[in-house]
């Protein structure tokens, strides 16, 4: 029993898979808070779709992929917070516009230039098993420099999510603050395409911190629950789809949304003991 | 209630002087002529458009001055260095975003203390002594939607004043909220205002908050009248501020608006 259990962890590939899926769950847990609070959970889903098109132009022109594709998803970022600051059109409308047709140009390329197709099956689908020393740095520095951010810039950054208005009157530097974080989404997004694939970031971006937001009212908790949750979906789904022999990506996201699932059930139950409680009190008053 | 002010009005903190400005090309404000002493408790009114929310922003400087200027402190200080404590309509919060009354009130000390992620001891005793003040010492750990309606308004207060301003600025304090919680919020800002707190702030709301102010001004794009509500509640300044006819009467000292329809 013990044996089947840390059978995986006999291979090299999987532990660095494993401590990948980890930092990257960890990564989109914590960015995620802040995607999901400023009404913006499509995000995920279309910026990874944008970065899609710039990786395949930096490997027409023989640009480092890291390079390219997060110079292509920072400025795809940052138009998409322009154009949501244009109060007629909507968020959601600017994300489907900037990335849609970013991925639009991706697919052209490739469709002309046939001979790189094979190379983005692993950028679509995920490929985490396929992880290379270079891949599992750029993870690991992404990831700090996150964190770095998120503790740094804590108060301003909960401002100008909070009330973006508001937060330039005290004192908060808002468009810088959108600038750096545009290129903490970004540079999260290049990194996690290689564990998850463009089509599965969106969930692992969303689900737990929706699931943090199930469990808490408070910040500070969410951004942790978010963080640990991420986490452990990386882990667990990664060592799920060994034993389950399913896509890595598709593994880490189903198992997010079991938990996703289970989050909204407690807090039903929650909801219902919290009004039970204040029916009987209020009887109790009259 | 009569709010009465109690400051020596002698110190001038903000002066426009012949300001006109807008947004984008537009000019909301037309020739803005005026004082604002230290301590005062200022009302605006004026219809939907009229310029009031303008007016706020550009003490916060948010709008564009096409002439003019805007004198703070008698031109000692930048405007940028005013400390302004400022609450927002209530009915733009997203009321469902995860924040405690701690958490939304230690924001406010975002002004004085920029560079460090975390507040020290010093903040965490304003905080304190903020919640203590406005009565929600016992609420600081509930999540901002769990709020009654004055409690709400109290807590977006603390934020304003948890860094002792030189003014505070409110857009329509009053709106959306029922008599009692109304009544609650004008004694509260009575009180700060007693307190040596200058206070800016508009409403639409005639009988029941402005004609209650010691100074309103009437706005219409430019200044239709400013003085005490018995000075300039007429009907000729509210004819030429909104358009429409009303009547004014006499009750108790005070001068009341009816509306002719």
């Amino acid at each position: 029993m013990i044996f089947t259990l840390i059978e995986p962890l006999q291979y090299e590939f999987f532990i660095k898979a494993m401590l990948c899926a980890l930092l990257v769950g960890m990564l989109c847990g914590v960015i995620g808070v802040y995607i999901v609070l400023r009404g913006m959970s499509y995000i995920g889903h279309g910026l990874s779709h944008a970065i899609f098109g710039g990786a395949v132009v930096s490997s027409l022109m023989s640009i480092n992929f890291f390079i390219g594709a997060s110079v292509w998803g920072f400025v795809s970022a940052v138009l998409i917070n322009l154009a949501t600051k244009k109060k007629t059109i909507g968020a959601d409308a600017a994300i489907g516009i900037i990335t849609t047709a970013s991925f639009a140009l991706g697919i052209a390329i490739i469709s002309k230039f046939k001979t790189f197709t094979r190379g983005f099956d692993a950028a679509l689908f995920g490929n985490v098993l396929g992880i290379t020393n270079a891949d599992l740095i750029a993870v690991i520095f992404v990831t700090l420099f996150a964190f770095i951010v998120v503790l740094v810039f804590y108060k301003q950054l909960l401002f100008a999510t909070f009330d973006y208005d508001v937060a330039k009157y005290y004192g908060v530097p808002v468009i810088w603050i959108d600038v750096i974080f545009s290129m903490t989404l970004a540079a999260t997004i290049v990194v996690s395409m290689q564990v998850l694939g463009v089509t599965l970031i969106a969930a692992a971006v969303v689900i737990p911190a929706v699931v943090s937001r199930l469990l808490t009212n408070n910040f500070l908790h969410m951004l942790i629950f978010s963080t640990i949750i991420g986490g452990l979906c990386g882990l667990f789904g990664i060592y799920l789809s060994y034993y389950l022999d399913i896509a890595s990506g598709a593994s880490v996201v189903l198992f997010s949304s079991v938990l996703f699932i289970i989050a909204l059930l407690y807090s039903s139950y929650k909801g219902r003991i919290k009004r039970t409680i204040n029916i009987r009190k209020n009887k109790f008053h009259l | 209630m009569l709010y009465r002010n109690q400051n020596d009005l002698s110190e001038i903190l903000i002066q426009f002087d012949n300001v006109s400005g807008g947004y984008e090309g537009e000019l909301t404000l037309n020739n803005i002529n005026l004082v604002i002493q230290k301590g005062e408790f200022i009302g605006m009114l004026g219809p939907s458009g009229s310029g009031k929310t303008t007016l706020l922003k550009s003490v916060l400087g948010d709008i564009r001055i096409y002439s003019g200027e805007i004198i703070i402190n008698g031109g000692n200080i930048n405007k940028n260095e005013l400390n302004i404590g400022y609450v927002p309509q209530l009915e733009t919060i997203d009321w469902n975003f995860p924040i405690t009354v701690r958490q939304l009130i230690e924001m406010g000390i975002i002004r004085t203390s920029k560079y460090f992620p975390w507040i020290n001891k010093e903040e965490k005793l304003a905080v304190e002594a903020i919640s203590n003040r406005l009565g929600l010492e016992e609420l600081m750990n509930r999540q901002i939607r769990e709020l009654s309606g004055g409690q709400q308004q109290r807590t977006f207060l603390g934020r304003a004043l948890v860094s002792n301003p030189d003014v505070l600025i409110l857009d329509e304090p009053t709106s959306g909220v029922d008599i009692r919680t109304k009544e609650e919020i004008m004694a509260i800002l009575n009180s700060l205002n007693h307190q040596g707190v200058t206070i800016l702030m508009t409403t639409h709301e005639i009988n029941s908050v402005a004609s209650q102010l010691p100074r309103v001004i009437c706005l219409k794009n430019s200044i239709i009248a400013d003085g005490s509500p018995n000075e300039i509640f007429t009907e000729e300044n509210f004819y030429a501020t909104y358009g429409a006819a009303v009547k004014t009467i006499d009750h108790d000292g005070s001068k009341f608006v009816i509306e002719m329809l």
